[in-house]
C-alpha cells in the first residue's frame, strides 16, 4: 500500500447490512484528505456512489470484501474500490455499456425511473469531471475514480 | 465562571455549590486540562463557604471521557481529599457507558466522597 | 530487539469470521482523528454491536486510547487498526510504528499492565501523576489500566523490529468479551 493511502477493508455481508454504511464511510473518507468543506463534500459524494455500488453489486457471500483506498495529490483525489465477489454476471452488460459511452449513459438515464446500476460513475465523470475506469477479473470488480478538487486553500491542521 | 466549546461546557452553580461538567470532553494531555483544572480550584473555594463545606461535581450529562480526563477528575479527588476541609458529591448517570465503571473506584480514593448515581 | 515479541497471546484474522481494517499513514492523523476514527468505526459497527448487546460507547472508548496513543507517540508511518468479531469477543488491534528507544519505554509499561493487578496499578500511576509535571504523566498507562480495570478487556502486545532500522511495528490488541 502506497505511505500517502488510506484504505479500507471490510466484509461485504456486514458491509451491506446497513445502507448507512455509504455516508458513514464516504464521510470518514473525505473528511480524512480533504478540510475545507467544498471539497470534502465534493469527495464524499464521490466515494458514496463508488460505495453505493459495493454495496448493489456485491453477492451475499460470507467471504466477500470490499477495498477501499484513497490517495490526495494536490488537486485531486485518486479513489479505487475492489468489490471481491462482485455480481460479475449482471453487471457485465451495464459495463460494457457504460465503457463504450460514459457521457451516453449518463444522458440516457438521466431522470430515469430506474437508473442503470451505474449511473452514479457515470454522473461523476458527467458532472464532476471524474475519470472513471472499470476493470474485471474473475471474481472481483475494479474502480478507479480521479476526482478533480476545486482549488481552494486547505486550512492546516493544528495539533 | 464557566467555559463553553462546541463539544464541552464546565460551569460553577455558585448558588447550589455545584461544578457542573457536560458534553464529551476528550481534550490532549493534561496541559489541555488546565482551564477546566482551574475551574474545579474556583469552585473548591466557592463550596468551601458553604455549610457544610460540600462540593458537588455533576457529571451526570458527561458523556464521553478519555484517559486523560479520568485521569484529572481522580487528581482532583485525590487533592480535596489531601486538602481536608472539604466534602465531596460526585452525581453520576448510569446512561453514560463509562461512568458506572470509572466513577465507582472513587470511593476507594476517598473514602468519605458521597456517588450518587442515576 | 530482533523477531517478534509477544506478550500475551496475539490472536490472528484467520480466527474471525468478520473483520473491519483501517489503514492510514501517520500525516493524516490531526489530535482530533482519534475522535473521528472512534466515532467512524462506532457508528459503522453498530448494528453489528447492538446484535451483540455490546456497549457502542465502549468500544468509542477503547478506540479513541488506542489512537490517541498512536497519534501521540508513533513514528511516521501508517496506523493499522482492526476490528474483529469472534465468537466469544470484539477485538480491536492498532498497529504502528515507534522509534525503537520508544519501544522498550512501551514494552517495559505493557508487560506491567499486564501483569499488575490493575485496581492497584490505576493507583499507583494516578499517585505517580499527582506528583508528576504535566508533561510526564503516563498517559498510555491509565488507558490501557482501564481497559483492564473498566471493561475486562484481555490485552495482548506485538513487538517486530524492522530489518536495519531503528523502527519496531507494535501491536496493541484489546479483546473486548461479550456480556
Amino acid at each position: 500500500m502506497e505511505a500517502n493511502t488510506t484504505e479500507l477493508r471490510y466484509g461485504l455481508e456486514s458491509f451491506r447490512k446497513d445502507w448507512r454504511h455509504c455516508a458513514i464511510g464516504s464521510d470518514f473518507l473525505a473528511g480524512t484528505h480533504c478540510s475545507s468543506p467544498q471539497n470534502r463534500e465534493l469527495a464524499s459524494t464521490a466515494i458514496n456512489e463508488m460505495l453505493e455500488l459495493a454495496f448493489k453489486a456485491g453477492a451475499d457471500a460470507s467471504k466477500s470484501w470490499v477495498q477501499t483506498a484513497i490517495e490526495r495529490s494536490e488537486m485531486s483525489l485518486s479513489l479505487d474500490l475492489t468489490i471481491k465477489d462482485a455480481l460479475i454476471a449482471e453487471l457485465n452488460l451495464a459495463i460494457v455499456d457504460f465503457q463504450s459511452s460514459p457521457d451516453g449513459y449518463f444522458e440516457r438515464y438521466l431522470g430515469h425511473e430506474s437508473p442503470g446500476i451505474l449511473f452514479g460513475l457515470s454522473f461523476l465523470a458527467h458532472d464532476l469531471n471524474a475519470k472513471v475506469a472499470l476493470t474485471m477479473s474473475i471474481d472481483a470488480l475494479h474502480l478507479q475514480v480521479l476526482l478533480p478538487l476545486l482549488p481552494l486553500p486547505e486550512p492546516v491542521w493544528e495539533d | 465562571m464557566s467555559i463553553r466549546t462546541q463539544d464541552y461546557q464546565a460551569h460553577i452553580d455558585e448558588a447550589n455549590c455545584k461544578l457542573i461538567l457536560s458534553g464529551s470532553l476528550r481534550l490532549n494531555a493534561a496541559p489541555e486540562y488546565q482551564p477546566i483544572s482551574d475551574l474545579m480550584d474556583a469552585a473548591c473555594v466557592v463550596a468551601q463557604q458553604g455549610s457544610p463545606a460540600i462540593l458537588t461535581l455533576d457529571l451526570t450529562d458527561l458523556r464521553f471521557l478519555n484517559s486523560s480526563g479520568i485521569n484529572l477528575l481522580y487528581q482532583f479527588v485525590l487533592k480535596v481529599k489531601k486538602q481536608g476541609g472539604l466534602g465531596l458529591r460526585v452525581l453520576g448517570s448510569n446512561s453514560n457507558a463509562w461512568q458506572p465503571k470509572s466513577l465507582s473506584n472513587m470511593v476507594k480514593f476517598m473514602p468519605t466522597l458521597e456517588l450518587v448515581m442515576t | 530487539m530482533g523477531g517478534l515479541i509477544a506478550i500475551g497471546r496475539l490472536r490472528v484474522s484467520s480466527e474471525f469470521d468478520d473483520e473491519f481494517y483501517l489503514g492510514l499513514p501517520k500525516s493524516l492523523a490531526p489530535w482530533d482523528a482519534a475522535n473521528h476514527v472512534a466515532q467512524f468505526l462506532s457508528a459503522w459497527l453498530e448494528e453489528t454491536l447492538k446484535q451483540r448487546q455490546f456497549s457502542v460507547d465502549s468500544l468509542n472508548y477503547v478506540i479513541n486510547e488506542l489512537m490517541e496513543n498512536a497519534i501521540k507517540y508513533a513514528a511516521d508511518g501508517r496506523i493499522e487498526l482492526a476490528v474483529c468479531v469472534a465468537n466469544d469477543a470484539l477485538l480491536v488491534s492498532l498497529t504502528h510504528p515507534l522509534l525503537e528507544s520508544r519501544a522498550k519505554i512501551y514494552q517495559a509499561l505493557a508487560q506491567q499492565v499486564f501483569e499488575a493487578d490493575p485496581e492497584l496499578l490505576f493507583a499507583e500511576i494516578i499517585e505517580r501523576n499527582t506528583d508528576a509535571d504535566a508533561g510526564e504523566q503516563t498517559g498510555a498507562g491509565l488507558g490501557l489500566v482501564s481497559l483492564r480495570q473498566n471493561y475486562q478487556a484481555g490485552l495482548a502486545f506485538g513487538f517486530q523490529r524492522q530489518d536495519s532500522s531503528e523502527i519496531v511495528q507494535t501491536t496493541t490488541q484489546v479483546s473486548l468479551p461479550w456480556q
